[in-house]
C-alpha cells in the first residue's frame, strides 16, 4: 500500500515536472534565446572518454552554443555502458537541457538488453550527421574476389566478433545459410586496429567493420595505400541498395562488388536482412532529445543543429574527427526512420533469434 | 627519412615545441602527485583542446604523449608518502611505504625518481631502435602466444605467495574467478552480473583496487594514530634526496634490466600498468641472491617496479605507433589524435611521418629528465607529510577514494563495488594473505581466457605446438615455474624471523589428531567464507555454456580443494611474513578506540553522502573530520587545506569539467517522500 502511494507520488511529482518544462516550452511565445540563456546542457555520451563518439560530443560541446538561442554552455557527460546512458535519457525531464550523442539507433539493444528500460521510437531525434557506408572487405590472399564468387563456395570465411547477439554477427551468418557460405567466427577483435592486425596475421581473411561501418571512409587515413594497393578490397555492399556507395579518398567502389541483398533469392529473407541492415547501418551518430521534449526546443535544437553543419570550419573538422563525410539527415526523418526500425525488429523479432541461433554455431 | 628526422629535430629551437613539452610535463606531474586523478580523464579533457587550438601536428601529438608518457612518474610520491597506491604503484607501495615509515621517504623517493627517469630514457631508445625491426615480431605474436606470456604472469604468482603458498595461490584463483564477471566472449553469456548491467562490463578496477590496496592501508594507518613516520623530520633534507637519487643510479645495471622488461612487457596487449610492476617485481626477487630484503621495505623492490612502469610507455609506443593498435588507454587517445590529424600509424612512421616518431621519443626523454628533477626540488617538503598525523591525510585521501570509485562506475554501483572490497583487503591484511596474487589473477585472468579462446578459434589447440613463439614461451613458463617451486622454499625461509620458523617447526611436530582438533579462529571462518564463495561460484556457472563455465568451475574447485587442505590440517600453523604489509594498527593499543572513531566517521561521512549527496558529503567529510578529530591550530589548517583539495576535485575536475551525473542521494530520496 505505502508503496503504491509512494509510486503515485513519484509519477505525480514527475508529471508534475514535465508539465512544467512542457508548457513553458509550448507557450506560444516560447522564447528559446531567453529560456536557454544561461543554462548548462548535458550532452551524453553512451562510452568512455577517448572514444570516437565521445570526441565528436566534445567538438560539438565546444561549438553548439554559438548557434543556439540564448547560447548555452553544452557539458559532455559520460555513461558506460551504452543502455544505461540510453536509459537515463529516456527518464530525463523533457526540458530540452538533456541530450545524448549516440553512437547507433539503439532499437536491437532496447530488446536484447534484459536491463534496457527505454523506448528509443519514443524519443526526439534532433538529426545525424554521418552517412552511411557499410562494406564487407577481404584480405588480399583470400582466393574469391567478391561475395558473389564465395557463394556455394568452399573456401571458409573467417570473420572477427564479440558475441553471436552482435547484430552483425547474426546477419552474417544469416546470409551463410542462405547462400551456402562457409563461415567461421572467431571471438577476438576489441576495435578496427584488432580487426586489421587479424587479417594481417592470417587469424581472420574478411572484416566486416562492426555496427555502422565508417572505415570505407575512414580506411584510407587509418590505413593509406592498402585499398589502392588492394591489401583488402571491398567484397560486398551490406548497405540496402537504395543506398549509394560514394568515393572515397583512395578509389571508387569496383562496379562488380555486389549489394548482399541483391544475392538473396527468397524475397522474403530479403526482406528481413534489408529490415536487419537499416537497424545496424543505416544511421550512427544520432542526437536525440527524452521523449516529450516540447516541439519549440526541439526546433530550437535541429534548426541550430543544421546551421552548425553547414559551418565549414566546423564541418571540416567534424569529418576528420569522424573520418566520415558529413552528411545531414533532419530529425523528422531520422524519427519516422527510427519508429519503422523498432515496427521492422518487432515483426522479425522471432527470426533474429534463429539467426543468433545460427551465429552461436559459427563461433 | 633523414631529412625528416633532422626537420623533426629543428622543433628543438622553437618555443612551440617547448611549450608544449613543459605543458605535458607540469599536466603530467599534476596527475601524479594529486591521488584519484586519472591520466585517462585529464587525456579526455585535453584531446579536444590540442585537436582544434594546435596545427601543427608534432607539437599536438608530443604535448599528448608527454602528458601520458611521464605522468606515472610522480604517482610514487602520495604512494611512499602517504599509503595510497594506485593501481600501478602497488609494489612501490609494497617496499617503498614501509620504507618512508622508518623515515626514509626522502631517500626512497630520490630513488625512484632515478629508476623512473632512467627506466623513461631506456624505454625511449628502446622505441625508437625497435620500431623498424618490430613488425615481424607482432605479426607473429598473436593470440596463442598472448595467452602464453599472460600464463607466464600468472606462474609468477607463487613467487608473490612466498610465505603462504596456499593462500597466495587461492588469491590468485579468486582474482581469476573475479575477472569472468561480465558478459563472456564468443558465447555471449552473463557471468555473474545477477542482472546489473554495470556488471556486464566486468568489475571497475579502479574501485576493485581502491578497495582492496588504497582503503585498507587508510583504515590501518588511520587507527595507529600517528604519522606515517615516527622517525620525525630529521631524515626529511634535500641531502637525503639526493644521496637516495645517487642510490638509485648506483643500481643502473637491474634498472636498466628491469626497464627493457617493462618495454617488452608493455608491447604485449592486455598486459596493462596494473601488472607490469608486480611480473618485473616477481622477477626481480626470483634472481635476487638477497631474498631477505624483500616485502619488508626494500629498495631494489622499488626500483624492480618503478622502472619497468616507466619504460612501459616506450613500449607501449611501439605497437600503437607501428601497426595503429594502442599499447595502453593513454596511447589510444595519442592514436585517435594522430588520426585526427591525418597521420597514419605503420611503415610511414619511420618515412613520411619519421618526425614524429622521433619527437616522440626524444620529448620522452627530456620529460623525464624534468619529472627527475621536478621530483629532486619539492620531495623534501613533500616529505614532511609523514610526519603529520595520519588522520589529517585520511580526511582528504577518503573522500577522494569514492570520488575516484564513483568515476569509474555509474552511479552508486563504483562506490559499492569500494564498500564490498575495502572490507575484504582490510581481512586479508588481518590474517596475512598476499593480496598481489588476487590482483594479478584478476588482470591476467581475461587476457588468457579471451586469447585462449580465440587462439582455439582460429588456428586450433595445435597451434600452441605448432607456432615456435608460443611453444618457447610455454617452454619458459614451465622452466621458469619448475625454478621458481625450487627457490620458494629458500625465499620462504628468507621471509620468516626465528619466531615464525620455530612455530613452523612446532607445527610440523604436530599429530594428525592435533592438527584436526586445532582451535578455530578468525581467520578460519574467512577462509570458510571464500569456499562459500567458490561454492557458490560452481553452482552459479554450472549452467553456462561449457566455454563460458570452464574459468569459474577450474578455479573454484582449486579454491575448494587447497583451502578445504587447509582447514583441516593447517588450521594450528601460523602464517608468518608474507608479500604484503600485515596490520600495523594490530600492534598500537589505542588502535581499537582509533577505529571505533574512524567507524563513526565512516557512518556520518556515508549518511552525509546519502542525504546532501556525494559531492558535498565529500567537501564537508574533509573539512569536518580534522576540526573533530585533531586538535589546535594544524586541525583548521588540514580543515581548509583538505576543504579545498576535495572542492576542486568534486566541484572543479569532475562536476564542471567532466558533468558527472551525481547519484541520487539515497537517503534524500526518502526524507523528501516523509515531509511531502
Amino acid at each position: 500500500m505505502g508503496d503504491r502511494i509512494a509510486r503515485s507520488c513519484a509519477a505525480m511529482l514527475l508529471a508534475g515536472v514535465f508539465w512544467a518544462g512542457g508548457a513553458q516550452a509550448q507557450d506560444a511565445k516560447f522564447d528559446a534565446a531567453k529560456y536557454f540563456a544561461g543554462k548548462t546542457i548535458r550532452m551524453q555520451v553512451g562510452f568512455g572518454p577517448g572514444g570516437g563518439t565521445d570526441l565528436q560530443a566534445r567538438h560539438f560541446a565546444a561549438n553548439w552554443g554559438k548557434y543556439m538561442p540564448g547560447h548555452p554552455r553544452f557539458q559532455v557527460t559520460n555513461i558506460t555502458p551504452n543502455t544505461a546512458s540510453a536509459n537515463r535519457l529516456y527518464k530525463s525531464p523533457p526540458d530540452g537541457l538533456t541530450i545524448e550523442l549516440t553512437g547507433s539507433p539503439n532499437v536491437t539493444n532496447q530488446f536484447t538488453v534484459p536491463q534496457a528500460e527505454y523506448k528509443v521510437e519514443e524519443n526526439r531525434m534532433i538529426g545525424t550527421h554521418v552517412a552511411s557506408a557499410s562494406i564487407l572487405f577481404a584480405y588480399k590472399t583470400f582466393p574469391y574476389k567478391t561475395l558473389r564468387e564465395a557463394v556455394n563456395g568452399k573456401e571458409v570465411i573467417r570473420m572477427g566478433w564479440r558475441t553471436p547477439s552482435q547484430s552483425s554477427a547474426m546477419r552474417m551468418a544469416a546470409l551463410s545459410e542462405w547462400l551456402n557460405i562457409p563461415m567461421k567466427f572467431i571471438p577476438g577483435a576489441a576495435g578496427t586496429a584488432d580487426s586489421l592486425l587479424e587479417l594481417e596475421r592470417g587469424d581472420t581473411n574478411v572484416w566486416m567493420p562492426g555496427g555502422a561501418g565508417t572505415a570505407w571512409f575512414g580506411l584510407p587515413v587509418m590505413r593509406p595505400g592498402w585499398l589502392k594497393d588492394g591489401t583488402v578490397r571491398p567484397f560486398a555492399i551490406i548497405e540496402a541498395p537504395d543506398v549509394e556507395v560514394r568515393p572515397n579518398k583512395e578509389i571508387s567502389m569496383p562496379a562488380d562488388v555486389p549489394y548482399v541483398a541483391d544475392l538473396i533469392q527468397d524475397p522474403e529473407h530479403r526482406r528481413q536482412f534489408i529490415a536487419l541492415s537499416n537497424l545496424i547501418d543505416r544511421y550512427s551518430k544520432i542526437f536525440m532529445a527524452p521523449p516529450k521534449t516540447p516541439e519549440p526546443i526541439i526546433q530550437a535544437y535541429r534548426t541550430s543543429y543544421e546551421a552548425l553543419l553547414k559551418d565549414k570550419e566546423f564541418a571540416d573538422k567534424l569529418e576528420v574527427l569522424q573520418g566520415d563525410p558529413v552528411q545531414f539527415t533532419p530529425g523528422d526523418v531520422v524519427e519516422r526512420d527510427i519508429k519503422q526500425m523498432v515496427k521492422d525488429y518487432v515483426e522479425f523479432q522471432d527470426q533474429f533469434k534463429i539467426w543468433e541461433e545460427w551465429a552461436r554455431k559459427r563461433f | 627519412m633523414l631529412d625528416t628526422i633532422l626537420a623533426g629535430l629543428g622543433h628543438l629551437a622553437t618555443f612551440s615545441y617547448w611549450g608544449a613539452l613543459l605543458t605535458g610535463v607540469f599536466v603530467a606531474a599534476l596527475i601524479g602527485l594529486l591521488p584519484g586523478v586519472g591520466t585517462p580523464m585529464i587525456m579526455a579533457i585535453a584531446i579536444p583542446f590540442i585537436l582544434f587550438t594546435i596545427d601543427d601536428p608534432l607539437i599536438g601529438i608530443v604535448l599528448l604523449a608527454t602528458i601520458g608518457g611521464v605522468s606515472s612518474s610522480l604517482d610514487t610520491v602520495p604512494t611512499i608518502l602517504l599509503g595510497y597506491p594506485s593501481a600501478a604503484t602497488q609494489v612501490t607501495f609494497l617496499e617503498g611505504h614501509q620504507l618512508a615509515e622508518r623515515g626514509k621517504a626522502a631517500h626512497t623517493l630520490g630513488a625512484t625518481y632515478a629508476a623512473a627517469g632512467l627506466g623513461g630514457i631506456v624505454g625511449a631508445i628502446a622505441l625508437v631502435l625497435v620500431i623498424p625491426i618490430i613488425r615481424p615480431f607482432i605479426l607473429n605474436f598473436g593470440y596463442s602466444e598472448i595467452a602464453a606470456m599472460a600464463i607466464f604472469g600468472i606462474a609468477m604468482v607463487s613467487v608473490l605467495s612466498s610465505g603462504a603458498m596456499a593462500k597466495g595461490i587461492t588469491a590468485g584463483m579468486i582474482g581469476l574467478l573475479l575477472s569472468a564477471v561480465g558478459i563472456h566472449w564468443g558465447t555471449g553469456t552473463e557471468r555473474f552480473t545477477f542482472g546489473d548491467l554495470n556488471l556486464s562490463d566486468g568489475l571497475p578496477m579502479i574501485a576493485m583496487t581502491l578497495g582492496i590496496f588504497a582503503l585498507p592501508e587508510v583504515f590501518d594507518l588511520t587507527a595507529t594514530g600517528k604519522p606515517v613516520s615516527s622517525k620525525g623530520v630529521a631524515m626529511v633534507s634535500n641531502k637525503e634526496v639526493v644521496e637516495g637519487a645517487k642510490a638509485g643510479f648506483k643500481r643502473w645495471k637491474i634498472t636498466v634490466r628491469h626497464s627493457l622488461l617493462g618495454v617488452f612487457l608493455g608491447m604485449v596487449p592486455g598486459i596493462g600498468g596494473a601488472v607490469i610492476d608486480w611480473l618485473s617485481y616477481a622477477v626481480g626477487v626470483a634472481l635476487s641472491k638477497d631474498k631477505k630484503q624483500f616485502g619488508r621495505g626494500s629498495l631494489d623492490g622499488v626500483i624492480f617496479a618503478e622502472s619497468a612502469q616507466n619504460s612501459k610507455e616506450g613500449g607501449q609506443a611501439i605497437p600503437t605507433l607501428a601497426f595503429g593498435v594502442p599499447g595502453g588507454l593513454s596511447w589510444v587517445f595519442i592514436l585517435y589524435a594522430m588520426l585526427a590529424y591525418n597521420i597514419a600509424p605503420g611503415p610511414q612512421m619511420l618515412d613520411r611521418h619519421a618526425d614524429i616518431t622521433i619527437m616522440i621519443a626524444v620529448s620522452f626523454g627530456i620529460a623525464n629528465l624534468i619529472m627527475v628533477a621536478i621530483g629532486l626540488c619539492m620531495t623534501a617538503q613533500l616529505a614532511k607529510l609523514t610526519t603529520i598525523p595520519y588522520i589529517g591525510i585520511a580526511a582528504v585521501i577518503l573522500p577522494i577514494s569514492f570520488l575516484s570509485a564513483f568515476q569509474s562506475g555509474d552511479g552508486w554501483f563504483g562506490i559499492l563495488i569500494l564498500l564490498v572490497f575495502a572490507p575484504v583487503g582490510l581481512l586479508m591484511k588481518a590474517y596475512r594473505w598476499p593480496r598481489a596474487p588476487l590482483i594479478l589473477g584478476f588482470i591476467l585472468g581475461g587476457v588468457i581466457e579471451k586469447n585462449l579462446q580465440s587462439a582455439i578459434s582460429a588456428h586450433g589447440a595445435i597451434s600452441f605446438i605448432t607456432r615456435p613463439i608460443t611453444l618457447t614461451l610455454i617452454v619458459i613458463t614451465v622452466a621458469t615455474t619448475i625454478l621458481l617451486m625450487r627457490s620458494n622454499r629458500s625465499t620462504a625461509e628468507a621471509l620468516q624471523d626465528d619466531e615464525d620458523l620455530a612455530a613452523a617447526k612446532a607445527h610440523a611436530s604436530l599429530s594428525l589428531r592435533e592438527r584436526l582438533l586445532a582451535p578455530w579462529r578468525g581467520e578460519h571462518w574467512f577462509t570458510l567464507g571464500l569456499m562459500a564463495v567458490a561454492v557458490y561460484g560452481i553452482l552459479g556457472s554450472s549452467s553456462y555454456a561449457p566455454s563460458a563455465r570452464f574459468l569459474p568451475i577450474a578455479t573454484c574447485s582449486i579454491v575448494l580443494a587447497l583451502m578445504s587442505f587447509q582447514l583441516l590440517f593447517g588450521r594450528g600453523r601460523r602464517t608468518g611474513k608474507i608479500m604484503d604489509i600485515g596490520l600495523r594498527s594490530a600492534l598500537v593499543p589505542e588502535a581499537v578506540r582509533n577505529g571505533i572513531k574512524l567507524a563513526v566517521a565512516m557512518a556520518i561521512y556515508l549518511l552525509a553522502i546519502g542525504t546532501i549527496g556525494l559531492m558535498w558529503g565529500s567537501i564537508l567529510f574533509a573539512i569536518c573530520m580534522p576540526l573533530a578529530m585533531m586538535k589546535g591550530r594544524s586541525a583548521v589548517i588540514t580543515s581548509i587545506v583538505g576543504g579545498i583539495i576535495v572542492f576542486g576535485m568534486s566541484y572543479g575536475l569532475l562536476d564542471y569539467y567532466m558533468g558527472v551525473y551525481w547519484p541520487e542521494p539515497y537517503l534524500g530520496e526518502w526524507i523528501e517522500k516523509i515531509f511531502k
